[in-house]
């Protein structure tokens, strides 16, 4: 009896929770929506003193980082998996997989930390000032690498053995078995990692924060310091209060709202394909 | 006979080459970025650590001196935050496993459930830290504090072991299950005698990933528990974790790079350390079993 009720009440504090996180974020956004004009979030600049709220710099940023993330992993987890699956021998593929194993486990900062230590001068000596979209880009691939191609290579692994089997006998060149063979039955997989990886890069926040530059204007460049939502966030709760507080719990849910329908979207893309 | 148009390539072979070495180039670079951040961090931080490093109290706010206070906290903070979740976790675990009731239907509550908890993994650790600051901080008015860093830090991790604990649990054979229906178990017994201790190293094995999800988490943390770097004397002190001290170190704090860079090796350290001896255990008891 005391058993079902503890099952009860912990599943719907599960439900609970998300309905409690998301009408905190939706009550403050509401409150900042309805006495401050739309159109001031969408032109003009960043400055809450001045009553001024432009978050489309900050949400293009933020976009634009993992966007670039998201171009630079996609080929570089599929071939790297295509790597580590078909071409290296199984000792020196299984020592590959340990230490992306133990890579995908290391905490965003010390990324960040490495950015800073490392990718920034390097880019600063190239193009001033180095803190950049560009050291953002890179930071986040980095950080998503390892457990992508972990996963991408997963999916190979599933590939049915006697189809790859049958395409040797037939002697297919690489290219036509790669296309004819794996690419039908990993593509679904591939595209659902890819969508889940993405969301990670655009919820992350230390490694962007210490490496981006931070400024809230538009980037015209690669080079240019960019701001994330994330990042926004960050550096202004510590001293925010009042509209210049739901301002950023509206980031929030701006934040929150394209991770979920990522997230939905490579779910329900993953089950469609599979009853099929 | 009509080759295919290859363009570049010529022939099928050239292109098959072509494939393969871009693939090895490809698996090169992110394990050559990856040994540049371990040589960086290696020996960024060799000057700065010793084993006092471990038992001083940081001066200069974190340039010299150790990171003891901080690791107690962090220690606090996460002990905390597993407190908080496993109960929940189990109990949702058991609920989303629980075979004795109708057959699950596309729409029932349990779905729901499912999707809310597969949801909460979805937000930004960020909007936890948001969302926990206005709660605890303000709401309950515990302000920074360990207690609200680790309930904040719990309910974040809780969908990650939950979905662990439910793995483990449906790896119990059906067979099983009837027999115990069959036996007359309630389902109590059944998931104390039988799940629990069948279970048991897997459900460690989940833990154990909480663990190291919640030690390596920063922003969830940021306006929860807070910046102090004294040593805490209650939960409701203010205390600063490990990877927020690295961040602070590196951003704010000019001349405390060598610092970051040690308190950096040791959160790797301690998570290797942590995930190693685990699952070499897990698999020592799998092989004595």
């Amino acid at each position: 009896m005391y058993f079902r009720f503890y099952k009860a009440v912990s599943a719907v504090l599960a439900i609970l929770v998300l309905l409690v996180v998301l009408f905190l974020l939706s009550a403050d956004s509401y409150k900042v929506l309805s006495s401050i004009p739309l159109s001031k979030f969408v032109t003009g600049r960043w400055s809450p003193s001045s009553g001024e709220y432009n978050l489309l710099p900050m949400a293009v940023g933020g976009l634009a980082a993992s966007m670039g993330a998201l171009l630079i992993v996609s080929p570089l987890s599929v071939f790297g998996a295509m790597a580590l699956q078909l071409f290296a021998p199984r000792s020196l593929a299984s020592a590959v997989r340990k230490i992306f194993e133990l890579m995908s486990g290391i905490p965003s900062v010390i990324f960040g930390l490495w950015g800073l230590g490392v990718l920034v001068p390097l880019i600063g000596e190239w193009t001033p000032p180095g803190a950049s979209l560009l050291a953002a880009i890179l930071v986040l691939s980095l950080m998503v690498l390892p457990s992508t191609i972990l996963l991408v290579s997963q999916a190979l692994n599933e590939v049915p053995k006697d189809q790859m089997a049958a395409s040797f006998a037939l002697s297919l060149s690489l290219a036509s078995q790669i296309r004819a063979v794996i690419f039908p039955f990993v593509f679904t997989r591939v595209v659902s990692v890819l969508c889940l990886q993405f969301a990670r890069t655009l919820g992350e926040t230390m490694a962007v924060v210490m490496v981006a530059g931070n400024i809230p204007s538009w980037p015209t460049s690669i080079f240019d310091p960019i701001r994330t939502l994330t990042g926004h966030i960050a550096l202004e709760m510590p001293y925010a209060e009042g509209l210049h507080r739901s301002s950023l719990m509206l980031s929030g849910l701006l934040l929150c709202l394209p991770s979920l329908i990522l997230f939905y979207l490579a779910r329900s893309y993953l089950e469609s394909r599979r009853s099929l | 006979m009509k080759a295919a148009p290859l363009g570049l390539f010529r022939s099928a072979k050239n292109l098959d080459r072509f494939i393969i070495v871009l693939s090895w180039i490809c698996i090169l670079i992110p394990i050559l970025a990856l040994m540049s951040l371990t040589w960086d961090m290696g020996s960024k931080a060799f000057g700065a650590f010793s084993f006092d490093f471990l038992w001083q109290d940081p001066e200069r706010s974190g340039r010299e001196g150790g990171i003891f206070p901080i690791l107690v906290s962090t220690f606090y903070v996460v002990m905390l935050a597993l407190l908080v979740a496993f109960p929940v976790a189990l109990g949702c675990a058991f609920y989303l496993c629980d075979r004795s009731d109708s057959p699950r239907s596309r729409f029932g509550f349990r779905t729901f459930v499912s999707t809310a908890l597969d949801a909460l993994t979805a937000v930004p650790s960020i909007v936890f830290g948001i969302v926990g600051n206005q709660v605890f901080c303000r709401y309950f008015d515990f302000g920074y504090s360990l207690l609200a860093g680790g309930l904040t830090l719990g309910i974040m991790i809780w969908p990650y072991m939950t979905r662990a604990f439910q793995e483990t649990i449906e790896g119990v054979p059906r067979d099983i299950y009837l027999q115990s229906r069959s036996l007359g178990l309630s389902s109590y017994t059944y998931f104390r005698r039988i799940i629990l201790s069948s279970c048991l190293p897997g459900m460690l094995l989940g833990v154990v990933l909480a663990l190291s999800r919640a030690l390596a988490e920063t922003s969830a943390l940021l306006f929860t528990s807070g910046y102090s770097d004294r040593l805490p004397e209650s939960l409701f002190d203010s205390g600063r974790v490990l990877s927020i001290h690295i961040l602070d170190l590196a951003m704010n704090v000019t001349g405390g790079d060598q610092n970051a860079y040690a308190s950096g090796v040791v959160l790797i350290v301690f998570l290797l350390l942590i995930n190693t001896l685990f699952t070499a255990s897990f698999r020592l008891y799998r092989k004595m079993i």
